[in-house]
């Protein structure tokens, strides 16, 4: 077999690099629903959407990646989150070639957030750490103490965006126009966390995964006033990846054998790794 | 075992030759110094194959956090990894 081209993902060429994601990876989403995961702006100038491999000028196998400039620790950090690694099986032997290209770029931090056991397995290969896969998950409960202490839950979104640290609205401000994403602002003048979540359902119980929140140790402090909140709304149950804890709160359960997201970094840790700028809020999944 | 340095490279080149084949690709080219995951020679499964056979051909066991492509990205990286667990 001739070795069949690599080539970065320009953005002329992701209409087409989606609708092949859509033929062979999952119809569920229409190519240009994959497209918008690509096509957020998300802070940083972007050298491609991936890389692709072509045989005979026809896509045969691609790898997605979404790039995004965070604030860690008050530094600014790159980000590079791939996604939608998808390989035709008659080129297999071109999948670590795409994973090489895309780890190769220098500056970057690394994630892939949904990856499959052999992606997973595959990237630790290649010096992705695994993470913690665990997920806590606690009951919500009427929280009438809340407005006593001054307590409030902001969810009109101008609202969340005015009370917010300039660096948390920043977050909120990217994530906003994401409509599968619901948000809040918690806490007392000066001090809001913002936590961002979706409807999430266990055995059939309508509850809420939480996807990020700007300050864990605010969001344990006013997990109770979030629970009842997100009670109001229906959710029985608050569930959040336990990494993403400084610490286990009380009447929490532990539920077990998720996959293991990946990264890998040569300064950040396991706890600067977030769920926002991703596909995990980018697509909605 | 013979644990020349030429004649381990020899054999993991032969390895990797037969593997790509299997895969219809030809990896007659690949130098001592080449990625192996970069060449698009090799598949993850094929890589793996090729860990799983360099254990058994030199028997030695590569720890967990051993196994990346630091130690085994290269057929130079592998035979520098073997000789060095061996004299360890």
């Amino acid at each position: 077999m001739a070795m069949p081209t690599l080539e970065p993902i320009q953005d002329g060429d992701l209409l087409a690099f989606c609708q092949f994601l859509t033929e062979h990876l999952s119809s569920e989403r229409s190519a240009e629903q994959w497209a918008q995961a690509f096509q957020q702006n998300w802070g940083v100038t972007k050298p491609n959407n991936g890389f692709l491999i072509r045989d005979e000028g026809k896509i045969v196998a691609g790898i997605g990646a979404i790039y995004a400039e965070r604030i860690i620790h008050g530094k600014p950090e790159q980000f590079c989150n791939i996604t939608s690694w998808c390989v035709l099986e008659a080129f297999r032997s071109q999948s670590m070639r795409l994973a090489m290209a895309v780890v190769s770029q220098p500056g970057y931090h690394f994630t892939d957030l949904t990856p499959t056991e052999v992606v997973s397995k595959t990237l630790q290969f290649l010096k992705f750490k695994p993470m913690n896969e665990r997920h806590a998950l606690w009951p919500n409960l009427p929280w009438p103490f809340a407005s006593l202490g001054g307590v409030r839950v902001i969810t009109d979104h101008d609202a969340i965006e005015q009370a917010l640290a300039p660096a948390d609205a920043k977050v909120f401000h990217d994530h906003r126009h994401l409509p599968w994403l619901r948000h809040l602002a918690v806490g007392k003048p000066g001090a809001y966390c913002l936590v961002t979540w979706k409807p999430n359902r266990l055995k059939g119980v309508p509850g809420a995964l939480v996807l990020g929140f700007s300050d864990p140790e605010l969001f344990l402090i006013y997990r109770n006033s979030i629970g009842s909140h997100l009670l109001q709304k229906g959710c029985f149950y608050t569930r959040v990846e336990s990494r993403l804890l400084p610490r286990l709160p009380l009447l929490c359960h532990e539920l077990a054998g998720y996959r293991n997201k990946v990264f890998r970094s040569d300064t950040l840790a396991e706890a600067d790794i977030s769920n926002f700028y991703s596909e995990i809020v980018g697509l909605n999944q | 075992m013979n644990l020349n340095p030429d004649e381990i490279k020899a054999a993991i080149r032969a390895k990797v030759i037969e593997l790509a084949k299997a895969l219809d690709m030809d990896a007659s080219g690949v130098t001592d110094d080449d990625i192996l995951p970069a060449t698009g020679v090799l598949d993850s499964g094929a890589i793996l194959e090729l860990v799983v056979w360099f254990e058994a051909s030199y028997d030695f066991r590569i720890k967990q956090e051993d196994m990346n492509i630091d130690n085994l990205g290269s057929i130079n990286a592998m035979t520098d990894f073997l000789l060095s667990s061996k004299q360890a």
